[in-house]
């Protein structure tokens, strides 16, 4: 067995030996990192060698010139170390990640160049990406904001963040939120284009939830918004630091006043997304940030050149037609003004003058909103209905407003040619001029309804307060609630006592029989038999009631029989009861008297008389 | 006590003069609104009787003549406003009835005659108009008596032992209880419960409804004279007003009138 084993061990020894791991190259991924590019004196930065290493192992980590700075802490990590071998003589690999951290703060201002880390991986050197950090004085960073920039595969959208400056935003490596607009200058009515943005580093974890909307005060407000998901997502760079850029609204604001109008900071709370980077699992960040109050500074139209009465801003044509160009009189003929273009639609007013011949009735207005690049505008369609009076020819005069462009800083006229409608037939009747909207005075219309009659007398009463309003009122509804429920509970209360009395009556009685039992001892020792027995019969009764809850006094021996019979007690308790009824009976009107010996056994047998009576259940009175 | 008596005695007759004085000359006023009113002046009758309204003067003889010269003025939002504050001091006046009646017919009629269809609301709310006959004191004394009562006999059912009575309050309380609960919902209306503000009536035709309380502000709707709201609140020369249809934004102070 010994040589069995021998032979076994020999053969494995071979085999390993004859096969020997074909090891490769070693091979190393020697990446520098810095947590940030700018920083402000006396802040600290983390400078990171990571070394990601196959089959060899890191012997040594040499980082670049670090004299610039002073170094807070070092640390190093090995987040993986493993080998494994391919089967069947295949190659064995080993992989290991060591991580170097240093904690740096920079000892002066200035841009400093960090040249290439070099790492020792099986006895071969791998460098690492140079880097360079900036240290600025914090009165200058204040001047320069951060720039962002979009990456150079990304294609952004139309509603991507412009890039450039950061304005509009306080930066922050996480999240942050930011407000852009298309101009800081605008004059009253023109549009103002205002975009909200989130940006995270990572992704999202869950619909940002806001807690306080942007305010527009002095705006009139259009909702801009894509309704596409796909448009509400970029890239952007910031500092930097890649971040994920959500469009959350986009509006257009018409400034309603001259002077400076903010758009105000919103605020939101949300969460990133559980993600993956070169460090492992990120984990998901909860967060709430507060946006920046922009504020638009807002002109009155140029006075200069200001044509008189309503001017528009924007972009207008005007169209009118009629339906038809002649008409009966009596017909309703349709008169219809499109204005398009682009601007505050809602704004628009067009008053038709007063023509006499023509009832004209009150327009009915259409509007047709829409923002083609974000360009607000549409149609606004007035449709008024009129009613040549008499026959005649009558022109409607060119309707039109006053434009102000803002593109061009100039104001002019938009209008429409007149138009002349023809009415033909006989005249017809009218009330009243449709054209004058005012309050009238009464109108034979009114003449024929009755107001009044004039109230000639007057009590000149004042204003009083009505009785619901006191203060006692409240209170006086309430009180019969209260006063029932108070009476209620003690109705209650007194049942409930009634009842304790009634369970509580045998065990009174038991007691009081005890008390008649003692002074019926006292009676015997005097030798007064009569008193004795008497007092004896009385306990034995009260007991009895307190029991049956129900007197018994008045009952005769053979009475009381049947009754306890009735009750269901015992033949032989009731048999004993009435022997010891009767012999007190006996005893009390004998002339001889008894002797105390006797009264003392009578007593005894009394009292284990009442202890039996006491456990006695009585069955229910009308029980068959 | 001679002086305090005495102290007492001018008290009493000051405030029994100044009260006749203040009598008087009210009443003086009221006859000269009339007198402007019976010689067709309407606009003096209202400038008169709107005197003693704004002096403090609650009384439904002087609001429903202010509201009937208003009428004959063709104020006809201001007419029924009038005649609803008439109505509300004096629930079930068959001449304040008659008159919102009248007014409203004659605003359908030119609203129909401007703009070739009207469409007005001459009935309140079912639950509206069965409060609208009684005030709000009556409710007030209603609701408190059947509240009481109401309690009475559930303690007398508590406490009675003879059968036929028990069954005569058992019958009793449930319906005690329920008018009791009716009352109590009516005073509810009356007293406002059940608005968000106070009721008004608007008092301009085509009046402008705005997003805000700014005249550049953009209009949201337009509200008709005679028209119902409730005024919210009030913000400068504006107030918040809701009116039906959902409708709700800032009108011009003197386009709202308040019941």
């Amino acid at each position: 067995m010994k040589r069995f084993a021998w032979m076994v061990a020999a053969s494995v020894a071979l085999t390993l030996s004859a096969a020997p791991p074909r090891a490769s190259a070693q091979q190393a991924d020697v990446v520098m990192s810095i947590d940030r590019s700018e920083a402000g004196p006396g802040e600290p930065l983390l400078l990171e060698i990571r070394i990601n290493a196959t089959n060899g192992r890191v012997e040594s980590v040499n980082p670049p010139d670090l004299s610039r700075f002073t170094i807070l802490g070092q640390e190093d990590l090995r987040p993986m170390q493993f080998s494994f071998s391919f089967g069947g003589g295949g190659a064995t690999v080993a992989q290991s990640s060591v991580v170097r951290r240093y904690r740096l703060v920079a000892k002066a201002l200035g841009r400093i160049e960090l040249g290439p880390a070099r790492v020792v991986v099986g006895g071969r050197t791998f460098r690492s990406n140079p880097l360079s950090v900036t240290i600025r004085d914090p009165s200058q960073a204040q001047q320069a904001p951060t720039d962002v920039a979009a990456p150079p595969t990304a294609n952004p959208p139309g509603y991507a963040p412009p890039t450039g400056t950061l304005d509009g935003a306080h930066f922050d490596r996480t999240a942050f939120l930011r407000t852009v607009v298309d101009k800081t200058t605008a004059h009253v009515g023109e549009q103002v284009t205002a975009t909200l943005y989130l940006y995270v580093h990572g992704s999202l974890g869950s619909s940002p939830e806001v807690s306080r909307e942007a305010t527009t005060d002095g705006f009139w407000v259009h909702d801009l918004t894509p309704r596409d998901d796909r448009d509400l997502v970029t890239e952007q760079t910031a500092g930097g630091i890649p971040f994920r850029v959500y469009l959350l609204k986009r509006m257009a604001l018409f400034p309603l006043r001259a002077g400076t109008l903010t758009i105000g900071a919103m605020h939101l709370t949300a969460q990133t997304a559980m993600g993956f980077d070169t460090w492992g699992v990120a984990q998901p960040e909860a967060f709430d940030r507060e946006g920046v109050a922009v504020s638009i500074t807002v002109q009155d139209l140029p006075s200069a050149g200001r044509p008189s009465g309503d001017v528009y801003v924007g972009n207008y044509t005007i169209e009118t037609r009629l339906d038809r160009p002649q008409a009966a009189t009596g017909d309703a003929v349709t008169l219809t003004c499109v204005v398009r273009g682009s601007g505050n639609m809602r704004e628009l007013r067009i008053e038709l003058p007063t023509i006499p011949g023509l009832n004209i009735l009150a327009p009915q207005v259409n509007d047709e909103v829409s923002a083609p690049s974000d360009l607000v505008g549409g149609s606004r369609t007035f449709e008024w209905l009129v009613v040549p009076q008499r026959a005649g020819t009558y022109t409607i005069p060119a309707m039109g407003f006053s434009v102000f462009d803002p593109q061009s800083d100039s104001y002019a006229r938009v209008a429409a040619p007149a138009l002349t409608l023809v009415a033909a037939g006989n005249p017809i009747a009218t009330s009243s001029d449709a054209a004058d909207r005012r309050p009238q005075p009464a109108t034979p219309a009114a003449e024929r309804v009755t107001f009044g009659p004039l109230h000639a007398t007057s009590e000149f009463l004042h204003a009083r307060a009505p009785l619901s309003r006191a203060r006692w009122f409240g209170l006086a509804l309430f009180a019969p609630p209260v006063i029932w429920f108070i009476l209620v509970l003690m109705r209650l209360l007194q049942r409930r006592n009634r009842a304790n009395e009634i369970l509580n009556a045998p065990k009174r009685a038991v007691r009081g029989a005890k008390k008649r039992l003692a002074k019926a001892d006292s009676l015997a020792q005097s030798g007064d038999a009569r008193s004795f027995y008497t007092e004896v019969a009385r306990a034995m009764k009260e007991v009895l009631e307190a029991r049956l809850l129900e007197p018994v006094g008045g009952l005769t021996h053979a009475q009381l029989r049947q009754f306890l019979v009735s009750r269901g007690m015992q033949d032989e308790l009731v048999v004993r009861i009435i022997e010891e009824l009767e012999g007190g009976d006996f005893a009390r009107f004998s002339s001889t008297g008894s002797s105390p010996e006797e009264m003392t056994r009578a007593r005894e047998r009394v009292e284990a008389l009442l202890q039996r009576i006491d456990k006695f259940t009585p069955t229910p009175k009308d029980a068959p | 006590m001679k002086r305090l008596l005495l102290l007492l005695g001018y008290a009493s007759l000051f405030t029994a003069l100044a009260t006749a004085a203040h009598a008087d000359s009210a009443r003086e006023v009221f006859q000269r609104a009339n007198q402007a009113y019976l010689t067709g002046q309407y606009d003096a009758a209202i400038a008169q009787y709107q005197v003693l309204v704004e002096s403090g003067v609650a009384d439904p003889d002087i609001t429903f003549n202010l509201g009937t010269a208003h009428a004959r003025a063709g104020h006809y939002g201001e007419a029924i406003r009038w005649f609803e504050r008439t109505l509300v001091l004096r629930p079930g006046d068959d001449d304040a009835e008659r008159g919102i009646a009248g007014a409203t017919s004659l605003l359908g009629t030119r609203r129909a005659q401007a703009e070739g269809e009207a469409t007005v609301q001459t009935r309140p709310a079912m639950f509206e108009s069965f409060v609208r006959g009684f005030s709000e004191d009556t409710l007030a004394i209603a609701t408190l008596a059947l509240d009481t009562l109401f309690f009475a006999v559930l303690v007398a059912f508590f406490f009675v032992g003879r059968e036929s009575t028990r069954l005569a309050l058992g019958i009793a309380a449930p319906l005690l209880g329920l008018l009791g609960i009716v009352a109590m919902f009516a005073l509810a209306q009356k007293m406002g419960m059940f608005r968000d503000g106070r009721p008004a009536v608007i008092v301009r035709e085509h009046a402008e409804v705005r997003e805000g309380p700014d005249p550049r502000a953009a209009e949201r709707a337009h509200a008709s004279e005679g028209e119902r709201a409730e005024l919210i609140s009030r913000q400068g020369n504006y107030v918040h007003v809701r009116l039906s249809g959902r409708r709700e934004g800032f009108m011009l102070v003197a386009d709202v009138g308040e019941i």
